[in-house]
């Protein structure tokens, strides 16, 4: 790596970035311009429905009790504030916030004349006792419909008839709600026109005359029995307001900002992204730039610096525009979610910080997608393409931390983006900053980055990123001519690999099915024809060379001693790390997969035993983990790369948590003594050995301390006593010896 | 020094099936210009980009001064300035920038660096546009910082691919003259061209390729001169002139012209 060239490519592309009009305006224009603009309009359209005249509903009062009246008059007289009506105290009515534009009653009482008014109450008062009797007539909930009678085909029609008659009064005069008196003071009857415009605010005002009438009754009679209004309240409470608002609306907010905040990362990434990768192969500057002496892998790191840099400023003009916005805009529109949320931005300086500090590792990621995505486009039109679905899928990754009750955890952790908003969130919301999960979390998204930075920078190195039009003469065996690919890459053992996940899910459905019958069958068999067999049908089909793809080839004595040396290290490395991650429950159901096969396995006999969890696991999964995947990735990702994630495909491939990190650390040295013997079958003894040991050190510990003789066995109890962090670090050490110890070179050989 | 050690590269076109573009070829050159001519598709920039590392051959190695362009591609591109028709500028870089920052790949000291960028400022005559942006210049212009940014670093192999194909008269004659003038000891300059005028003007040696195989190498003056060393390559390439052409312009009824040799020319 040339810091002094990726500077220098820094420099320039920045430079070009900045003059680049359509990025300008994306990252800086828009953010500067854009919230103002929203503000501005949304202020002036507030604005524009205040002035504007409301169409106020009409409700018709008939016949009230003469209180319900004045009730009535009461709930739809006009505001008191409004800039037409200053000659009265303003008061603020209870419902609207300190500074919010008052809830305007857009109603108006109106006066019916005496022949409108009795075909009102005619109409209404026949409806309300023909429903009434209707409902009585209505058979019993569950009940089986007796055919109906022609008394009751009479009520039926007069019902309609009336219902029209009323509908037609209450339309011809424009009424949301006619409010009709029986006689009694104690009943009204309601007549709203449900599909009149204004029927919900006429409704809300005749709900509170109603109410107010109500309270008006229950006063009346409180007082009869001698009790005062006060009676109506024998509880009274106040609510004092301890936490800052600006804090309690962070915490609300707390699932959305992390979200916003990735949001704006990603867009700021992307026409850096399409402009420095795209646009270099568009504008026929690639050629030169690939023919100058500099490491492809500079010229990436170099184009991701930008990249970072652009979404960086982005983020950060995004959030001071939203601020200051917020903060102009906020006393004019709503006073108090205005200052919350520019308050939650001013207050928060310290959260901001961290906001930055989990955003990084984030921002890198997603920019070195994004470059990586680009790249492989032909144009920059093909390449928006591209970039699309990878917005969405970080909207999705984010978007699912935003779900209120996920909390960080292990697993979450170490998927990238949703790992590392989730610990956004969760210093947002006010807990205590989890440094942990912030650490993990940022671990797996620059993993993910690096990944991706070696992935593209091979891909810059390939002949058909610099000339597109180059097509492939087809694959393997299918091929039309020439010599194939002498390897796969890392995208074909990947396919390779699904199959085995999906073929060993399967057989884990079948397991499940078949009530734990035939369990050795259901291991195997997955085993060789999903694991096994595709590994060997992809070497036969490429017309890939098995020595080479596989690493079927065999070592000398000294790679043999080298698995030999490791096995006890291996086993102890295992167990080490078992006991220091938290154990899988007792019962067989809420762990993984694999603790059940082997529990169901017990009692099989210890040879089936070793078959089914040594033996066949051991050269099955060797042969696509090792075999396969490590040659495919190493291609791809170079060594480094190639050990990590085949290591992390194998311990996925077992299907259990709780067997996640042994298989991983173990995955690391096994493919480290493949590249180190050059041959597959060291790692197939490490592999079966290891699982041996570990099926007779937990289920057959009796057997093996009669087999072994008395100084082995005390070893074995010493090792099994030491803590647990030392064991690992004994482990640790032994495998990293065995597998990295430098070959000796035979002095006849050379 | 530049070696061809059997090189071959194929491609795969979906219309013809396998291409052949460079087909086992050999060749040893050494200081001077050379020049390589056949037609369309006979594998003269396949050759070049192999020389350049931006293709690596399937068969074969491409030594630049002992260094494989497989195995130490950085090295090898750190001698070689390139430059092919398809090569454009950053549009939104000044003249100086796009030095500046071609340069900066190849030498470390900014003073060095400046001092080379005025240099060729002065060969090159630049000094009236080097400070405008390249979108704002014209095609003479951009050559001329493209041949600029070719010599800056005063690399010992030049790799020329059709550097006057589109230009007018007057700048294919400047790059002609500037391929002239950038002859040195220790310098291999090779250029693939269309125009066996240019060929004349400028080679030592002539390579001429016809389906990825070399069919000849050689003095182009043991060719002949002017139309004699156009039939020459045309048989060369597969392409006989026809009766017409070969009779020259009298038999088409027009005045002759007046004989021309490479001196007169120069």
């Amino acid at each position: 790596m040339n810091l002094r060239l990726i500077l220098h490519i820094f420099r320039k592309d920045g430079l070009e970035i900045l003059r680049d009009k359509r990025t300008l305006f994306v990252n800086i224009g828009l953010p500067v311009l854009l919230y103002p603009l929203i503000a501005l309009f949304v202020v002036q359209m507030i604005q524009l429905t205040r002035a504007q005249h409301v169409e106020p509903a009409r409700i018709a009062g008939v016949e009230v009790p003469a209180h319900l009246g004045d009730a009535l008059a009461r709930a739809v007289a006009p505001p008191k504030d409004d800039d037409d009506a200053p000659r009265e105290t303003p008061a603020k009515t209870p419902a609207g916030a300190p500074g919010m534009p008052r809830a305007r009653t857009a109603a108006e009482l109106i006066a019916v004349a005496p022949p409108l008014r009795e075909a009102l109450q005619q109409h209404a008062l026949e409806l309300d006792r023909l429903t009434r009797e209707l409902e009585r007539q209505r058979p019993a909930t569950g009940a089986i419909a007796p055919p109906p009678t022609p008394e009751l085909l009479d009520l039926r029609a007069r019902q309609e008839t009336e219902r029209t008659a009323l509908l037609d009064l209450l339309r011809d005069n424009d009424l949301a709600v006619a409010v009709i008196g029986t006689g009694d003071a104690n009943r009204v009857v309601l007549a709203p026109d449900d599909a009149n415009r204004h029927v919900e605010e006429a409704r809300r005002a005749v709900e509170r005359a109603l109410e107010d009438y109500h309270r008006g009754l229950v006063v009346e009679r409180l007082g009869a029995a001698g009790l005062g209004a006060e009676a109506l309240r024998p509880l009274e409470r106040s609510v004092v307001t301890v936490a800052p608002v600006a804090e309690s609306i962070r915490t609300r907010l707390a699932g959305m900002i992390p979200l916003l905040l990735v949001m704006l990362a990603i867009s700021g990434a992307f026409y850096p992204a399409l402009d420095l990768i795209a646009g270099e192969r568009e504008r026929g500057t690639l050629e030169s730039l690939m023919s100058w002496p500099v490491a492809r892998r500079d010229i990436f790191l170099g184009k991701l610096l930008v990249t970072c840099a652009a979404a960086a400023i982005s983020v950060i003009l995004n959030l001071l525009s939203l601020a200051l916005t917020a903060a102009l805009a906020g006393s004019q529109i709503a006073g108090g979610a205005g200052a919350g949320v520019s308050g939650m931005l001013a207050v928060g300086g310290g959260t901001l910080l961290l906001s930055f500090l989990v955003l990084v590792p984030i921002t890198i990621t997603l920019a070195a997608l994004s470059l990586a995505l680009a790249g492989l486009a032909a144009s920059s039109k093909e390449a928006q393409n591209y970039l699309s679905p990878l917005l969405l899928v970080v909207m999705v990754a984010a978007g699912v931390a935003a779900t209120p009750d996920l909390r960080p955890s292990l697993v979450l952790d170490l998927v990238p983006i949703t790992g590392s908003v989730l610990v956004l969130k969760e210093s947002l919301a006010g807990a205590a900053l989890p440094v942990f999960h912030l650490a993990m979390a940022s671990a797996a998204s620059l993993a993910l980055a690096a990944v991706v930075v070696s992935w593209a920078a091979r891909l810059l190195d390939s002949e058909r990123f610099r000339y597109p039009g180059l097509v492939r003469a087809g694959w393997g065996r299918f091929r039309r001519w020439g010599l194939g690919e002498p390897l796969p890459n890392g995208l074909e053992v990947m396919a390779v690999f699904a199959i085995a996940v999906g073929g060993m899910t399967f057989g884990a459905g079948a397991f499940m099915r078949w009530q734990h019958q035939w369990v050795p069958l259901f291991v195997a068999g997955p085993l060789l024809l999903f694991v096994a067999l595709p590994a060997l049908a992809h070497c036969w089909l490429g017309a890939y060379r098995a020595r080479e793809l596989l690493q079927l080839a065999w070592p000398r004595a000294s790679g043999l001693l080298r698995s030999g040396f490791a096995l006890p290290f291996a086993v102890l490395t295992s167990i080490a790390i078992g006991s220091l991650q938290p154990a899988p429950p007792p019962d067989a159901a809420g762990s993984g997969m694999l603790e059940q096969v082997v529990a169901a396995l017990r009692g099989n006999g210890l040879l089936v035993e070793l078959l089914c969890l040594a033996v066949i696991p051991g050269i099955c999964e060797e042969l696509l983990c090792r075999g396969t995947l490590l040659t495919g990735l190493r291609r791809s990702l170079g060594d480094t790369g190639g050990v990590l994630i085949s290591a992390f495909l194998f311990a996925t491939l077992h299907l259990s948590p709780y067997r996640f990190l042994p298989q991983f650390t173990l995955g690391i040295f096994l493919a480290l003594l493949t590249l180190r013997t050059r041959s597959l079958l060291p790692a197939i003894l490490l592999h079966a050995g290891h699982n041996a040991l570990a099926v007779l050190l937990s289920d057959h510990h009796d057997t093996l301390v009669q087999v072994l003789p008395e100084p082995a066995h005390r070893l074995l109890s010493a090792i099994a006593h030491l803590p647990a962090p030392v064991a690992l670090a004994i482990g640790l050490a032994g495998l990293v010896i065995c597998t990295s110890l430098p070959r000796r070179t035979a002095p006849a050989a050379a | 020094m530049l070696v061809f050690d059997a090189v071959a590269k194929s491609f795969f076109d979906p219309s013809r099936g396998e291409v052949r573009a460079v087909d086992g070829l050999s060749a040893t050159l050494g200081d001077g210009v050379t020049a390589l001519v056949g037609a369309n598709g006979a594998g003269k920039s396949t050759l070049l980009r192999l020389v350049t590392t931006l293709l690596t051959p399937d068969r074969g190695r491409v030594l630049v001064d002992g260094l494989d362009t497989r195995l130490q591609p950085e090295e090898v591109r750190a001698r070689l300035g390139y430059l092919s028709t398809t090569t454009r500028l950053y549009p939104r870089l000044t003249g100086r920038e796009l030095l500046g920052y071609a340069g900066g790949f190849f030498l470390r000291d900014r003073a060095a660096l400046a001092a080379r960028i005025a240099a060729m400022a002065e060969t090159f005559d630049l000094a009236a546009f080097i400070d405008q942006r390249i979108d704002g210049m014209s095609t003479g212009q951009l050559q001329r910082i493209n041949l600029a940014r070719t010599l800056l670093a005063d690399p010992d192999l030049l790799i020329l691919d059709e550097p006057t194909t589109g230009l007018d008269l007057i700048a294919a004659r400047h790059v002609v003259e500037a391929v002239r003038a950038a002859r040195r000891p220790g310098r291999l300059i090779v250029i693939a061209t269309h125009v066996l005028r240019e060929v004349e003007l400028m080679a030592d040696r002539l390579l001429v390729l016809r389906a990825g195989r070399l069919v000849f190498d050689g003095a182009p003056a043991t060719l002949g001169g002017g139309e004699a060393l156009e039939a020459a390559v045309h048989d060369l390439i597969g392409a006989p002139l026809t009766p017409l052409a070969a009779a020259g312009p009298a038999a088409q009824g027009l005045p002759a012209p007046p004989p021309t040799t490479p001196e007169a020319a120069r």
